[in-house]
């Protein structure tokens, strides 16, 4: 049996994360509780389901949006082409000293479903993030982080919440070793560990940020090659592909340390895909306001919609989000979400150290 | 004591029936064996599909229930047999994962990228020899003997279970085992000259620049 066993050992991986165990509970609770019409459950058993397999796997319909008003003097009111291409002049021109490029986040991650129907409500898992890339390939990178604890995601969450007694913790039964998985109100400690030197931080898909270019073509290019040569395959120019490609520029712009000339080109390449659009003014989940960039993505069952927030006096991205709603009428609650704002990202001579209270 | 026992754990596929009637019995189904499917699909594929394949099998099985269970079937096997139906469609991001395995003790080091989850395993084991030759081993099976091969090593599914979940007789399980373990031992027993060919180990870099 040894063959058997090397290959147990060779590819066996971790359970999941208590957050991976919740989020698949809350889709399998969706079902449950019918949010998706017969017709429609009916179709996805008929297809051999998976229609939610990856949200990039599917054949996808890019929703297509007319013609924007040109530029105005008023940002919110700017085309997101417009928006872009001003934040990509104002990029060029920022400070590069430092020997960090430090990244402060606080991610929303969510919703998990708790209390008893009908009087369930929706909480969200948050938690403070922050990196500290060297810019010296063989410095030492660092990255913290701190559980912020779990609240109630909307005001009609939170009376719920208080109706129930406010409680300060949630038990999931859990296929883990301890049975079960809890989530808490109460912050957890701040931590800080060195980040190995193969990390992804400082790559977007692969690609470290030394080597990538500061011309927007080329950059689109070699990003859009590297998509197509990744595991969903996406062909340069289709919509799964611009999906991806706005994610790639998003994080670049937010969480690697590329040059100004890099970063100015990423905004260009954001304000060259299509069916990106300006929502106007928005609030990030820290209530400041920013400008609305989005892209929106209808597959038969989901509709996804991936946005940025950008400041619009400076020009930089405030808050990055991801939701994945059920299509058609109904039920609005996400089944999936994952939001992070940006408190700070930039270059810092500052030592790292643990997120503090 | 055995007749009670059935009343005070009643089968997996009892609880199945249950929830014909009162769906919210299914969430026990989840429970105790979500983390598992979740661990098969993350070992064959990656940490990222496996968070969207292993809520989908539930989601397969809790839209199907009603028509499973007529031949007396065992849930644990059908669940698997769901999974592994999903995992099929991923067949290249799974060559790919044993690809980078082949290619780990060349690369000397993880090449870290967003969806590159197959090499954070590269980097834990270490990536000697035998686990190259069994990667590549495991990436020269056809479909139908790779899958009932790792139902068994990761699953630890039974042959009988392993008809079940995917539908094919007792004999034919059998016979596919015996190949696929064939090919594995000889992998891993003799020293294969083509495997020491360069234009093998194939890089994510390498593919993406020949797509450009």
């Amino acid at each position: 049996m040894k063959d058997l066993e090397l290959i147990r050992e060779t590819l066996s991986a971790a359970p999941p994360s208590a957050r991976a165990t919740v989020q698949a509970r809350n889709r399998l609770t969706a079902a449950i509780e019918g949010r998706r019409s017969p017709n429609r459950a009916r179709r996805w058993v008929a297809a051999g389901a998976g229609a939610l397999a990856s949200f990039a796997v599917l054949a996808i319909l890019l929703a297509s949006y007319g013609e924007r008003p040109g530029p105005q003097a008023d940002p919110s009111e700017a085309s997101a082409q417009d928006i872009l291409l001003a934040a990509a002049t104002q990029a060029v021109s920022r400070t590069e000293t430092g020997r960090y490029w430090r990244v402060r986040t606080i991610s929303v991650a969510g919703p998990i479903r708790v209390g008893e129907a009908p009087n369930a409500y929706d909480i969200v898992d948050r938690s403070v993030d922050e990196r500290w890339i060297a810019r010296d390939p063989s410095g030492t990178s660092w990255i913290g982080s701190r559980d912020l604890g779990c609240r109630p995601r909307s005001e009609a969450d939170e009376r719920a919440w208080r109706a129930a007694g406010s409680p300060a913790h949630w038990d999931f039964k859990a296929d883990s070793e301890s049975g079960s998985v809890r989530y808490s109100t109460a912050p957890g400690k701040g931590r800080l560990e060195r980040l190995d030197s193969t990390h992804s931080d400082s790559r977007v898909l692969g690609i470290r940020a030394s080597e990538l270019p500061a011309d927007p073509d080329e950059l689109r290019a070699l990003i859009a090659g590297s998509i197509a040569a990744g595991p969903d395959g996406f062909a340069p120019g289709t919509s799964g592909s611009e999906i991806l490609l706005f994610g790639a520029m998003s994080q670049l712009l937010v969480e690697v340390p590329a040059t100004a000339a890099v970063r100015a080109a990423a905004f260009t390449v954001l304000a060259g895909i299509s069916g990106i659009r300006s929502t106007g003014a928005v609030k990030d989940d820290e209530g400041r306001t920013g400008v609305g960039i989005e892209l929106v993505r209808e597959s038969p069952d989901y509709v996804e919609t991936h946005q940025l927030v950008v400041d619009p006096t400076t020009y930089l991205i405030m808050a990055r989000s991801s939701t994945g709603i059920p299509a058609g009428a109904g039920e609005k609650r996400p089944v999936k979400e994952q939001r992070r704002v940006i408190l700070e990202a930039g270059w810092t001579d500052e030592k790292p150290e643990r997120p503090q209270d | 004591m055995l007749t009670e026992q059935p009343a005070l754990h009643p089968s997996d596929e009892a609880i199945l029936r249950e929830s014909d009637k009162d769906p919210e019995r299914f969430a026990v189904i989840f429970d105790a064996y979500h983390g598992e499917i979740y661990r098969y699909v993350a070992s064959r594929l990656s940490v990222g599909h496996a968070d969207d394949l292993a809520a989908e099998t539930f989601l397969v099985a809790f839209r199907a229930r009603r028509r499973f269970g007529a031949g007396g079937g065992h849930v644990r096997a059908w669940l698997y047999g769901i999974a592994t139906n999903l995992i099929r469609r991923h067949r290249r991001d799974e060559e790919r994962k044993y690809r980078a395995l082949e290619r780990a003790e060349t690369a000397g080091r993880a090449e870290a990228g967003d969806h590159d989850d197959a090499n954070r395993i590269v980097a834990r084991v270490a990536a000697s020899g035998v686990q190259r030759d069994l990667a590549a081993a495991l990436r020269s099976l056809n479909r139908g003997d790779r899958d009932v091969l790792l139902l068994v090593a990761l699953g630890g599914l039974s042959y009988p279970e392993v008809a079940e979940a995917l539908g094919i007789p007792e004999g034919t399980v059998g016979s596919r085992l015996n190949r696929a373990r064939k090919t594995v031992r000889s992998a891993l027993g003799g020293a294969d000259p083509t495997r020491a060919d360069p234009t093998r180990a194939d890089s994510y870099r390498d593919e993406n620049r020949s797509t450009r």
